[in-house]
């Protein structure tokens, strides 16, 4: 067993496809259901406060 | 702010000449080693000057900082430096941040796209530094209160409430009001870890103000950026991408919040990261030099949070075993492994126990009020974390709730609540929920098969820490799950295929663009309304609490407070004195008053008889300002100090 922190030197070698596959799969889910939480569109109620953060900075 | 950035630049000289003298074999290491010795050195000068001297001035800091660089400047000279260059760019091929080739990163549209993200978002909590109070409800009760007092009283002292309560009885409320009853009677600040708060003191002493204390995690933050590219790094990651884990821990809503704050869990988590780091780089390198920043890295941490003492706990058997495995397999000798672990210790008590002894000595207990018990051996204490803490701040959905469902959660992103410095059920990001979370699976099922040490060290210690952290549902309170999770991220990253790589890529921004704009409007809200302020009215009262308006209006006053919670915002930017008054009575609290010299005095009217004793001395007192919480009352002119 190595205790080398560094880099081992796999840096080439690829995700299998299971691996692959679940990544993508789970980090779509999860952005999913973040969106469909709130995320985005809670973003879209901010739209007023946004505009004011711009007002400011253009001294209007 | 002269004065700050004198003696600033000589704590970071004092540290950088330091480490031209340690073998350091990366740049990232030395960088580290600065950070760390930093922090240490300050910890250091505050408590030499704030307890034993009980001269805690800007001369006498600036005096010991001098005193750091000319300590460096020793260490240095003695045998000449040993190191490469610090700000080397030309260091060989140990893959570190200083390697030719930098040029290439920018080539990188992700990394270009992450670091517009992270240079908008600081630069918004700059000017949130610089514009807003400080006004989260921790800060103003007890993080910055004790370092207003010692730093108008010149010392690093007890607040008189832990004097008054020092034999509080518990059982004369009920346990839902108990938490806010501690937190008046104790301000916690008497028995919690301070080091993440000295770096408020810091700035308080050298600027005399404080414009600045918003910003007291940043430099542990900073720290925490760079053990997370070490980490991710260690992890097998290429440059870039660990380049990418280091800007996405900054970017970390919860990271992002606290940087604005003077809170202490970012720091926390930045510190636990960071010992983590120099753990696999020590057990690397095993020279005294790893030893002693690793020490003082376990020892910063420890001093910012109680849940440290643990975790602390965990790296010493840690190291042991370490050392035992060293021996065993004959790559180091017992003397030589025996000096490094009292190197790592020594260095640890240094930085990490002052907190601990102080409360152990007063109140016989060093995680007081937690009791501790166990094979028949007590420390005394007023319940346990789960009683005193967690009943009061569990959100009514999880309570009696499997804790891996709250866990995930919490982790995943399913709450409603906004991005503030309270969020308790997210926090961590959409990001990292989304693609540093799941990429831990294959990355230790990977480091497990090919027997990686460094992974699965430092997904074991992460683990562990978990398992001893209450309420691991709690994003602020476990930020160093953070590192490690984006280390993954990065391994994976590195090994998709490149059509992955671009949805991966497309996915990242986009909920790094939605959640960062949700945090930065979230938690500077009043940022447009303070910058159309003067500078006179950018203040808590005017922006957050129209009960503490009054204290913008004084000229410099004496203040004296009954018990209450909020008490750091009639400092009025540190132009105020502000103490405690007492009594047992209305007579005797009279007496006080007059004898203390005060100007005014504040009554929070929920608590105890002290505002109807005020009302009934008309010939001394007589009402200025009545509130939601508080009342002021002003003290006739001419019945002062008699």
């Amino acid at each position: 067993m190595s205790t080398g922190s560094g880099p081992a030197g796999d840096n080439n070698d690829r995700l299998s496809a299971f691996w692959s596959l679940f990544y993508i799969s789970a980090a779509l889910v999860i952005t999913f259901l973040y969106y469909r939480n709130l995320g985005l569109w809670r973003l879209f109620e901010h739209a007023r406060r946004w505009l004011e953060w711009v007002r400011v900075m253009l001294g209007v | 702010m002269l004065w700050f950035l004198l003696g600033t630049l000589a704590l970071l000289t004092g540290s950088w000449l330091m480490v031209a003298r340690m073998a350091m074999k990366k740049t990232l290491d030395r960088w580290l080693a600065i950070g760390v010795l930093t922090m240490a050195g300050e910890v250091l000068i505050l408590l030499l000057a704030g307890q034993a001297l009980r001269h805690l001035n800007r001369g006498v800091v600036l005096l010991l900082a001098l005193g750091w660089t000319g300590l460096g400047l020793l260490v240095r000279n003695r045998q000449g430096s040993r190191a490469g260059k610090i700000f080397s760019f030309e260091s060989g091929a140990t893959g570190d941040i200083g390697e030719p080739g930098s040029a290439e990163i920018f080539s990188s549209s992700l990394i270009a796209a992450t670091g517009v993200i992270l240079a908008f978002s600081l630069a918004a909590l700059v000017l949130g530094w610089i514009y807003l109070p400080p006004f989260a409800w921790d800060e103003i009760w007890y993080h910055l209160t004790p370092v207003a007092a010692w730093f108008k009283q010149g010392a690093i002292t007890r607040l008189p409430e832990a004097l008054l309560w020092q034999h509080y009885d518990p059982t004369r409320v009920t346990s839902k009001k108990l938490a806010l009853d501690l937190s008046v009677a104790f301000n916690w600040a008497n028995v919690y870890p301070l080091n993440a708060e000295l770096n408020a003191l810091w700035i308080m002493v050298l600027t005399g103000n404080d414009l600045l204390v918003d910003a007291t995690q940043f430099p542990y933050v900073v720290i925490g950026a760079l053990a997370t590219f070490g980490l991710s790094r260690s992890g097998g990651a290429g440059r870039n991408a660990s380049i990418l884990a280091a800007m996405l821990f900054l970017l970390t809503p919860m990271v992002l919040i606290h940087l604005r704050v003077a809170y202490v869990d970012a720091a926390f988590g930045s510190m636990v990261a960071a010992a983590l780091y120099l753990f696999l780089r020590w057990q690397e390198e095993r020279n005294l030099e790893y030893a002693l920043i690793l020490g003082l890295a376990i020892g910063l941490m420890m001093g910012i949070k109680s849940t440290g003492i643990a975790f602390a706990g965990v790296f010493v058997l840690a190291i042991l075993a370490s050392c035992l495995w060293q021996y065993r397999q004959g790559v180091s000798s017992k003397s030589a492994l025996w000096l490094q672990a009292a190197v790592i210790l020594l260095a640890l008590m240094a930085t990490g126990t002052f907190w601990y002894l102080r409360t152990w000595w007063f109140y016989g207990n060093p995680v007081y009020p937690v009791e501790i018990q166990g094979l028949g051996w007590k420390l005394p204490g007023m319940g346990s974390v789960s009683r005193l803490f967690m009943t009061a701040n569990t959100p009514e959905a999880y309570r009696g709730r499997n804790i891996i469902l709250n866990i995930l959660t919490s982790w995943l992103e399913l709450g409603n609540e906004s991005y503030n410095y309270y969020s308790r059920t997210r926090g961590l990001g959409p990001a990292w929920a989304a693609l540093a979370l799941p990429a831990v699976l294959p990355f230790t099922f990977s480091a497990w098969r090919r027997r990686r040490a460094p992974v699965l060290w430092m997904v074991g210690l992460t683990l562990i820490f978990l398992i001893l952290q209450p309420a691991a549902w709690w994003p602020r309170y476990v930020l160093y799950v953070v590192p490690v999770g984006l280390a993954a991220m990065a391994w994976v990253y590195d090994r998709l295929d490149p059509r992955l790589k671009t949805a991966v890529a497309s996915i990242l921004i986009l909920n790094l663009v939605v959640a960062t704009g949700l945090t930065l409007v979230e938690t500077l809200d009043k940022l447009p309304a303070a910058m159309r302020l003067d500078p006179a009215r950018r203040t808590f009262g005017e922006l957050y609490f129209s009960d503490y308006a009054w204290v913008d209006q004084l000229p410099p006053s004496r203040i004296g407070y009954t018990p209450m919670a909020w008490i750091y915002p009639l400092y009025g930017g540190l132009r105020n004195q502000v103490e405690l008054v007492d009594g047992t009575s209305a007579a005797s609290w009279r007496e006080a008053i007059i004898n203390q010299g005060l100007d005014f005095v504040v009554t929070n009217t929920q608590y105890g008889d002290y505002d109807r004793w005020a009302r009934s001395l008309p010939d001394l007192l007589t009402p200025y300002r009545k509130g939601e919480m508080i009342n002021v009352y002003r003290v006739r002119p001419g019945r002062g100090q008699q």
